[in-house]
């Protein structure tokens, strides 16, 4: 039988509200991967905009943002000791914008290239989705 | 001779979950998606070997997953709740708050 008087229930409560309150550098690593990755997808937006019809550019190109992934997320596996379950709505949506407008933009470039002068203030604008993100999460 | 309903919240408390040390893993587990052993041990101030044995506890329950991997050459050991774990820590909450509002 569990015999338990309400102030007991009330600690139990107010226990189980304080352990969701989570770790800063783990809002930290997570704001930083998920801006890290919205900016990486801009920059790989505009290279292939640049190097566009040089494979050898396209492929070095690539290769930095492989290379660059890659680290991101060595750097978030050795970091992370904790993740937020709010923070994977957020970085969904974050990263599932910030996918669509990159997709839009290869489409743009391929068909309608508009010039750099509109074209690389939509480059900044794939990153603002996974950046808001990353505020988010930052802020908690 | 009829038996009295068991409509009092302490009934609903889950028994597996009412130990302190467990109830602890849980709460912390509650809030992620998942958390490192090293992290839940700091955070609920237990030993490796006690969080270990109370984490095979739940794991035999179906409450919560071990996850065992390695970032370069650093073993590392995740923890999470599994829904019928979360089901239960909600269910165990509301007999709770029951129970505090009485």
């Amino acid at each position: 039988m569990n015999a338990l008087s309400p102030e007991e229930a009330r600690q139990q409560l107010a226990e189980a509200s304080d352990r969701a309150e989570l770790s800063r550098s783990d809002a930290v690593v997570g704001a930083g991967v998920t801006g890290g990755i919205g900016i990486l997808v801009a920059a790989t937006l505009a290279a292939a905009t640049v190097w566009r019809g040089s494979p050898v550019g396209l492929g070095v190109s690539m290769g930095v943002y492989a290379v660059a992934l890659a680290l991101l997320m060595w750097w978030q596996a050795s970091k992370f000791r904790i993740s937020d379950r709010r923070w994977r709505r957020r970085y969904q949506w974050g990263f599932g914008l910030t996918m669509t407008l990159y997709v839009v933009g290869i489409l743009w470039e391929s068909f309608a290239f508009p010039g750099w002068a509109i074209f690389a203030p939509f480059c900044v604008a794939v990153a603002v989705p996974a950046l808001v993100s990353a505020v988010k999460m930052w802020r908690g | 001779m009829t038996t009295p309903s068991e409509s009092h919240p302490r009934h609903r408390l889950d028994d597996l979950l009412h130990a302190p040390i467990r109830f602890s893993i849980i709460a912390t587990l509650g809030g992620a998606d998942n958390a490192e052993f090293s992290f839940v041990r700091d955070t609920i101030e237990v030993s490796d070997s006690v969080l270990s044995k109370q984490v095979s506890t739940l794991e035999a329950a179906g409450y919560v997953k071990v996850k065992k991997g390695y970032v370069g050459k650093r073993p590392r050991t995740w923890l999470s709740l599994t829904p019928s774990g979360r089901a239960a820590f909600e269910k165990h909450l509301e007999a709770l708050r029951e129970i505090a509002n009485s």
